[in-house]
């Protein structure tokens, strides 16, 4: 990689990391809008890790596809795990509000 | 070594076994071949102590009343049963033995392609062992296999230390499988010889890649997991257990997530082996064998969407349960295709009875119980009465003895051959085989008569009326155990004392049957032309040497197959 | 994954080449090259999948119980973070840097540019560890063991309530002294943090090790432009412990 490459990619990592702490403390997007800016800045940064740092632009493509299989796979993990137990949460809770009322008599 | 015509003369003065002398040399060895063995040595030990538990459980289960032991020990008992068959014996077994030994060798290359990194991986399964089996002195781990919190993370009785020293155990196994796992997917992906494609290997080696993609994805997951319950342990984290604030379902999430493709890890390197056997003696192409290689991949693909069929019952959501049960029928697609056309290969082929074969159609026989009785379980409705009782225990026996286990005998007695260079007694072969489908049948279909009664699994107890089916299926688990023994005795007898074996003893025609036997150090004298790996016509049988010859190798004169 | 590294010192028999760093099974440097990069990205793939697990738990805890996660957060120091971010991506120049330097036969630029990383892990552990003991001097534990201590609240400016703290032992005594409102399970945050950074730092202690022994060989001149792979391949590794680190800091500092 050439060295204006190289410094290039540090630069703009750099920048976003002023960037998303920048956000964090000046701008109120509320709770759920300040986690999607941060967690697309972040990704912008892992992708230019990934691109030029891990050199995947210039690679060969299979080594792109087990990365991108293997974030498939932590996607697939964390959505499936979170869509099963965002489900049964509020049965959990109605059960230990239950026990509360219940320990209250 | 001949550098010419190596597989027509097979000169065996300079093999594998006897390159290099010595303990050492066994024991520093970089050759895939040997680290095969050591792999083989190993689950062949974890097979027999993982066996004497069953035996044990069994034994005390004759009566529901106390036999040979306590409760608690007999919770021990039946926990590193299952722990040692899955984590030392069955996932290893296949893949970690066979594989390290026959990969490289089908691929035409002097070795995998990181020597080290497989050494590594069986020294890490040789510690992970130790830890696992040291559990065994610290009053031994009770959780059963799936150390399900938050008794694995905070019970006070009998499994204090066990639970973290099993755990970290099967933590650093995973990593050795991890490892073959890398190992095999870049051997297969770089070191294939010219001419071979895709779609040119061997059907083993689709069956063995398709394993790989899923221990390199799936079993990390394990290892945080396990990670996960030590700490917890140890240090009372609060992920997993409720008086913390944890959530024990998600541990199961977190369990499952690899232990359902942990399944087809033990599964689809059997497949493999059995579509290479299927093939060899009913002398016929293997039917479909397209099909046969997508459904490898399609099976380790749709293995990581099904995992919440384990938890039906413990408090998963609806509407997930609902949708994994969905997706649980989806696995059935690829399975049935692969059963079908080794079904479509045997019709009009010429079929030769010997002990490999014998085994594969037991295989066959076996999974396909096994997997339909899956049916029922992944069904909704049905797997609320069958959760947890013997059924399910009879069900995943079906597949995973009745499957790998078949299969890895088919494996060895196709192989032995290859790997000593020393044909076994057919006999022995066939009366082991013969006790062994019968004394596993004798054991396991029974459980599954009173799994639908309601008998629950792992239960120390049962009502007078169990009786008869338990004391049948212990009497089935002496048979099927002394069947197993025999099946080693028949192998070693051969690698012992068995007359030299040629080296195309079964007119294969896949690259390990084209050097010689057992092979030399480097595999082959020459970098061999990849062949067509299903064409048996491109064979003769010699009868001078008792063996298959290629074609245009033949004398003369040889004999007309 | 130095195994792709291996210099053929085992005698698997006749070797016709030369260059004893080219193993007997690979035709050429470039065969070789390209298998060792394969591997180490399906390394790569596990390690994400690894971490995946930690990342599916905080996923669960955090979407259920945000509140949980907004006053942990303020335990944290974001400015530290902010500036172990920087250290990180700053090594990974480097790393990067020592890649280009072995490509172009540069060995004291190779040097260099290891020398720098190693020293930039060194520099983030170092923080890391200023943060570390600040917390756990004031009691600011994993899991049942958080019992965080008076000044440390007041620093991080948790809302005052009416709630009882409870004692070492959990007990809880109504008379006792009324400091702060705790979210309940707020421990689970801590247990979360220390698991996740702890992993993390466990990775970046093995990437200094690696490091050190590529230093070595570099010192050595083992590498030049035709043989370069166990460089590429350990930075590789590097630049993955800085991108799961530039998700952590977000994921829990930067806690609105």
């Amino acid at each position: 990689m050439s060295i204006p490459a190289l410094l290039g990619t540090f630069m703009g990592l750099i920048f976003l990391t002023a960037l998303t702490v920048g956000v964090h403390y000046g701008v109120d997007l509320g709770g759920k809008g300040n986690l999607i800016a941060a967690m697309v800045i972040a990704t912008m940064k892992a992708s230019l890790v990934l691109a030029f740092f891990m050199h995947l632009v210039f690679d060969k493509r299979y080594n792109f596809m087990i990365f991108a299989t293997s974030v498939l796979g932590v996607v697939l993990f964390i959505s499936i795990a979170f869509t099963d137990v965002s489900q049964y949460e509020p049965m959990v809770q109605q059960r230990q509000a239950d026990l509360a009322k219940a320990a209250e008599k | 070594m001949t550098a010419d015509a190596a597989h027509i003369v097979s000169s065996r003065d300079d093999t594998y076994l006897n390159h290099t002398k010595g303990l050492l040399s066994w024991v520093v060895t970089l050759d895939h071949k040997r680290i095969g063995l050591m792999y083989l040595l190993s689950t062949a030990l974890a097979l027999c102590l993982g066996g004497v538990f069953a035996l044990l459980v069994r034994t005390e289960l004759w009566g529901p009343e106390e036999n040979l032991m306590s409760h608690d020990v007999y919770n021990q008992m039946f926990t590193l049963h299952g722990a040692v068959m899955v984590f030392l014996f069955i996932i290893p077994s296949i893949p970690a033995a066979i594989g390290n030994f026959i990969l490289p060798i089908m691929l035409g290359v002097k070795d995998v392609a990181f020597p080290r990194l497989n050494l590594a991986s069986f020294y890490i399964y040789v510690v992970g062992a130790i830890f696992l089996v040291t559990s065994m002195y610290l009053s031994a781990i009770d959780t059963g296999w799936t150390f399900y919190t938050p008794y694995s993370s905070s019970a006070q009785v009998g499994s204090q230390s066990a639970v973290m020293s099993s755990a970290m155990g099967v933590f650093i196994l995973g990593f050795s499988s991890i490892f073959t796992g890398i190992n095999f997917i870049a051997t297969i992906n770089t070191m294939r010889p010219k001419g071979m494609g895709w779609f040119n290997m061997p059907l083993f080696l689709w069956a063995v890649y398709a394993t790989s993609i899923i221990q390199v994805l799936a079993t990390p997951v394990l290892a945080i997991t396990l990670l996960l319950l030590t700490v917890e342990r140890a240090f009372g984290l609060g992920i997993f257990d409720p008086a913390l604030g944890g959530d024990p379902v998600l541990f199961q999430h977190f369990f499952w997530f690899y232990s359902h493709p942990a399944v087809y890890i033990m599964v689809l390197p059997a497949m493999g082996v059995i579509s290479e056997v299927i093939g060899t003696f009913s002398r016929k192409r293997i039917f479909g064998y397209k099909f046969i290689a997508m459904s490898s991949l399609a099976i380790a693909f749709i293995g990581f969407l099904v995992w919440g069929h384990h938890m039906f019952t413990s408090g998963q959501s609806k509407l997930a349960s609902m949708v994994f049960s969905g997706l649980t029928y989806l696995v059935a697609v690829p399975s049935a295709i692969k059963v079908f056309n080794w079904l479509t290969t045997l019709y009009k082929g010429s079929i030769r009875l010997n002990a490999p074969m014998l085994y594969a159609l037991s295989f066959i026989w076996l999974f396909a119980i096994g997997g339909l009785t899956g049916m029922f379980l992944g069904t909704l409705a049905v797997d609320v009465h069958l959760h947890d009782t013997y059924f399910v225990v009879a069900h995943f026996h079906y597949v995973m003895v009745g499957g790998t286990v078949m299969a890895l005998f088919a494996g060895l007695y196709y192989w032995w051959p290859k790997f000593f260079g020393r044909m076994y007694n057919e006999t022995i072969a066939k009366v082991a085989c013969l006790l062994v489908f019968i004394g596993f049948n004798v054991t396991f279909f029974p459980q599954f008569v009173m799994g639908s009664q309601g008998m629950p699994r792992r239960y120390y107890t049962y009502l007078e009326q169990y009786q008869p089916f338990h004391q049948i299926s212990t009497v089935g688990a002496y048979i099927l155990g002394f069947g197993i023994l025999m099946a080693f005795a028949g192998l070693i007898l051969a690698a012992l004392k068995g007359p030299k074996a040629p080296d195309n003893p079964w007119g294969a025609n896949t690259l390990e049957w084209h050097t010689s036997s057992p092979p030399p150090f480097d595999n082959y004298a020459s970098q061999p032309e990849a062949t067509d790996p299903y064409d048996y016509h491109a064979l003769v049988f010699d009868e001078k040497i008792g063996g298959w010859v290629k074609v245009e190798d033949a004398p003369a004169t040889g004999g007309e197959a | 994954m130095d195994a792709a590294a291996h210099e053929s010192h085992d005698a698997h028999g006749h070797d016709h080449h030369h260059d004893p760093r080219l193993a007997h099974h690979f035709e050429d440097h470039q065969h070789q090259f390209d298998t060792g990069k394969l591997g180490i990205w399906l390394f790569l793939g596990q390690e994400l999948l690894f971490f995946g697990g930690l990342f599916c738990a905080y996923s669960i805890y955090r979407g259920l119980h945000p509140e949980v996660f907004e006053e942990g957060a303020k335990f944290l120091n974001t400015n530290l973070g902010a500036v172990n971010t920087v250290v990180l991506l700053f090594s990974s120049l480097t790393a990067a840097w020592s890649v280009r330097a072995a490509q172009l036969n540069n060995k004291k630029g190779l040097i260099l540019a290891i020398v720098l990383t190693i020293g930039c892990a060194f520099g983030f552990l170092g923080i890391k560890y200023v943060e570390y003991s600040h917390k756990l001097h004031e009691g600011v534990f994993w899991g049942q063991s958080f019992h965080p201590t008076r000044e440390i609240l007041e620093e991080a400016h948790v809302t005052p309530g009416v709630v009882p703290m409870p004692a070492e032992d959990g007990s809880v005594d109504p008379k006792a002294e009324k400091i702060a409102m705790l979210k309940p399970n707020l421990h689970t945050f801590f247990s979360i943090y220390f698991m996740m950074t702890g992993l993390h730092g466990i990775h970046v202690i093995a990437g200094i090790l690696v490091y050190l022994w590529i230093l070595r060989r570099a010192i050595r001149g083992d590498f030049n432009s035709e043989y370069y792979g166990p460089v590429d391949f350990t930075a590789l590794y590097w630049h993955l412990v800085d991108l799961v680190w530039i998700y952590l800091f977000p994921l829990l500092y930067l806690i609105h």
